[in-house]
C-alpha cells in the first residue's frame, strides 16, 4: 500500500517528523513508483524556487501611489458611516439599572413570600441548647429565646424542654429560659 | 473606584439593607396578655430593637423587649415566670423566661428581659407572639398563676435552693471570716464544662444511622438523705447521642412521694463529666413507701462540644435532683451532700450563688456581705 500524495509532498519539503519520515524512507527503498512521484515533488519545488521573481519593469512609485489613494478612500467611507449613527448614553443606563434591580429584587422579596420548602429532618421537632439560647425548630419554622453571650450560662434537656441559665450583667438577675414541645 | 462607581455601590447596598431589613413593628407582634387579677402590672415596655429580615422566602423576626413590672401584692416576690406562645409559627410549641432569686418589695418595679427570634414561613396577620403570666413566687412560697407549665415546683426548687446557699454562705462568714467567705465564692467563678444539647421527641436526634448502639447502665450515685434510693437505670447510646434514658428508683422514706427528678451526668472517654439532663417521673401518681417507679426523658439526646465538637459517650451518672411529697414539701440536696468533689466540678452554680458571685465581682466583698445580711 503506498502513501498518500500529501504524505510525499511534506516529504519533499522536509516537515515531517522523524518517525514519519523514517518510516516513508523505509518504503522508498522498496517501491520505485513512489521513488518517482518524490522525484517530481522536488522537481516542482525547485522549479517555483527558480521562478520567484517580480515581474520585470515594476514602477514602484505608481504602486505606492495607489495604496495611499486606496486607504484614504477607505477612512473617508468609514467616518461617513460613523457620522450617520446616534451616539449610545451607555453610562447612565450601565449605573441605574443595577440599582433598579436590586431595588426590584428587594421590594419583590418583601412583598412576595413564595411557600418555604421544608427540609426533611430527623424528627418533626427538634429543641437545641447552646451558647446563644433555646431553640425550638418545627418544620422550618422557629422559635428562640436568646440570651447574651455570657460566661456564666448552662444548659441542659429538663424534662420535655430544653433549659438554658444566664446572668444577665444589666439588671444583675438570672434570667433562665426553657422551650417544651407538645 | 472612580467617585461615580463609589455612589453606584453605595446606593446599591443602602437599597439592599432597606428591602432586607425592616424595623418590626413589635407592639403589634408581641401581645402582652396578663389577667387582671395579677399580682404584676407591665409598667413599660422598650420595643427598641426589634427588627425583622427577610432570609429567602422565610421571615426572621428579632424581637427585644424589656418590661418594666411592677408589684401590686402586699408581699415580696421571689421568682416570676413568664409564658412565650408562638401559635402562628410553632404550633404546639411553647417556651418560658423566669427570673429566680428576685426580692421585689411591694410597689417596686422589676424589668424582665425578652430577647426572642422567630423564623417563619411567610408573613401573616395578628400578633405573633403572646406573653403571659404562668406564675408568681412569693416570699412565704406562696403562688399566683395558672401553673401551665408547672413552674411552681421549679420555682420553688429555685427559692429553697437560694434559702440553703445564702444559709451556708452566712455560715461559712461566721466560721472562717471574709476571706473564708472570699474562697468560696472565688470558686463559684471558676469554668464548668459546658455543653451543647439537641433534643428531638421522636425517632433519632440526627439523621445518621447509628452504628455502634449498645445500652449503657448508669452508675447511681445516692446521695445522703435522699428519700429516693437510684436502683438502676440504662440509655441507648450511639457515639454523642443517648437515647431514652430511664432510672429506677425506690422510695425508701416514709411518705409517699409526688414527683421527683432523677439529674444525669455523662462522661467522655478521657474522663471528663458534664451535666446533661434531668429525667422526670413518669407514674403520674403517688410513690407509695418501698414502692419502686422510674423517670424517663422520652426523647434522643444529642450532645456536642461549644463550638460544634462531637462529643464520644463512655459513661452516665444519675442521682436524684429533687422530689416533691405528696403533701407539697419538695427535698432538695443539701450543701453537704453537693460538696461531693465530683458533683462541685460538674455542677453549675445555682441562680443564688451566680447572683451573689455577680455581686462580689461588681461590687466587692463588702457589698456581697451586706447582702448576705439583708434576708
Amino acid at each position: 500500500m503506498h502513501p498518500e500524495e500529501s504524505q510525499w509532498a511534506l516529504y519533499a519539503g522536509g516537515e515531517l517528523g522523524w518517525w514519519k519520515r523514517w518510516r516513508l524512507s523505509a518504503h522508498l527503498r522498496e517501491c520505485a513508483q513512489c521513488r518517482g512521484q518524490l522525484e517530481e515533488f522536488r522537481r516542482w519545488r525547485r522549479w517555483l524556487r527558480g521562478n520567484d521573481e517580480l515581474p520585470a519593469g515594476l514602477n514602484w512609485g505608481r504602486l505606492a501611489a495607489e495604496m495611499r489613494a486606496n486607504i484614504r478612500v477607505g477612512l473617508a467611507a468609514g467616518e461617513c458611516v460613523g457620522a450617520a449613527a446616534e451616539p449610545v448614553r451607555w453610562r447612565p443606563a450601565a449605573f441605574a439599572l443595577p440599582v433598579l434591580a436590586v431595588v426590584l429584587a428587594g421590594f419583590l422579596l418583601q412583598v412576595w413570600h413564595p411557600p418555604l420548602r421544608r427540609p426533611a429532618t430527623a424528627a418533626g421537632v427538634v429543641l437545641a441548647a447552646t451558647s446563644t439560647g433555646v431553640e425550638l425548630r418545627q418544620q422550618g419554622a422557629a422559635l428562640a429565646v436568646l440570651h447574651p453571650r455570657s460566661e456564666q450560662s448552662s444548659r441542659m434537656a429538663a424534662g420535655d424542654a430544653v433549659r438554658t441559665g444566664y446572668l444577665d450583667s444589666d439588671t444583675g438577675y438570672v434570667t433562665i429560659s426553657h422551650v417544651y414541645a407538645e | 473606584m472612580s467617585m461615580r462607581n463609589k455612589l453606584a455601590v453605595t446606593l446599591a447596598a443602602v437599597a439592599t439593607a432597606w428591602a432586607q431589613t425592616a424595623v418590626a413593628p413589635a407592639a403589634s407582634t408581641l401581645k402582652v396578655n396578663f389577667p387582671k387579677d395579677a399580682p404584676v402590672a407591665v409598667i413599660a415596655a422598650d420595643w427598641g430593637e426589634s427588627r425583622q429580615t427577610a432570609r429567602g422566602s422565610a421571615l426572621m423576626l428579632d424581637l427585644h423587649t424589656a418590661l418594666s413590672l411592677r408589684n401590686l401584692a402586699p408581699r415580696r416576690i421571689r421568682g416570676i415566670t413568664l409564658l412565650v406562645l408562638a401559635q402562628a409559627v410553632t404550633p404546639g410549641g411553647k417556651a418560658s423566661v423566669s427570673v429566680p432569686c428576685l426580692d421585689v418589695q411591694p410597689g417596686e418595679t422589676f424589668p424582665v428581659r425578652l430577647d426572642l427570634r422567630l423564623l417563619r414561613p411567610s408573613a401573616g396577620a395578628g400578633p405573633l407572639v403572646e406573653v403571659e403570666l404562668d406564675g408568681v413566687l412569693f416570699d412565704d412560697l406562696s403562688f399566683f398563676g395558672p401553673n401551665r407549665l408547672n413552674c411552681r415546683r421549679q420555682m420553688t426548687v429555685w427559692e429553697l435552693e437560694a434559702r440553703r446557699d445564702r444559709r451556708y454562705y452566712r455560715a461559712v462568714l461566721e466560721a472562717q471570716g471574709p476571706e473564708g467567705l472570699r474562697r468560696q465564692i472565688l470558686e463559684l467563678l471558676a469554668e464548668r464544662p459546658r455543653l451543647d444539647v439537641q433534643v428531638s421527641r421522636s425517632g433519632r436526634a440526627t439523621a445518621v444511622a447509628a452504628t455502634h448502639e449498645q445500652a449503657v447502665e448508669f452508675a447511681c450515685l445516692n446521695l445522703p438523705r435522699a428519700p429516693l434510693e437510684l436502683v438502676r437505670g440504662e440509655a441507648v447510646v450511639s457515639g454523642s447521642e443517648a437515647r431514652t434514658p430511664r432510672i429506677e428508683v425506690l422510695n425508701r422514706s416514709s411518705r409517699p412521694v409526688r414527683y421527683f427528678e432523677v439529674a444525669w451526668l455523662l462522661r467522655d472517654p478521657l474522663g471528663e463529666e458534664f451535666l446533661a439532663g434531668a429525667a422526670p417521673a413518669t407514674a403520674g401518681r403517688n410513690v407509695a413507701p418501698g414502692e419502686r417507679a422510674a423517670a424517663v426523658q422520652e426523647a434522643a439526646l444529642r450532645f456536642s462540644r461549644p463550638g460544634g465538637r462531637p462529643l464520644s459517650i463512655a459513661g452516665l451518672t444519675g442521682f436524684l435532683s429533687q422530689a416533691e411529697f405528696a403533701d407539697g414539701e419538695i427535698w432538695i440536696p443539701d450543701r453537704s451532700a453537693l460538696d461531693d468533689t465530683r458533683l462541685r466540678r460538674v455542677l453549675p452554680p445555682s441562680a443564688e450563688q451566680q447572683r451573689l458571685a455577680e455581686i462580689y465581682r461588681r461590687h466587692g466583698l463588702g457589698a456581697l456581705i451586706e447582702e448576705l445580711k439583708k434576708r
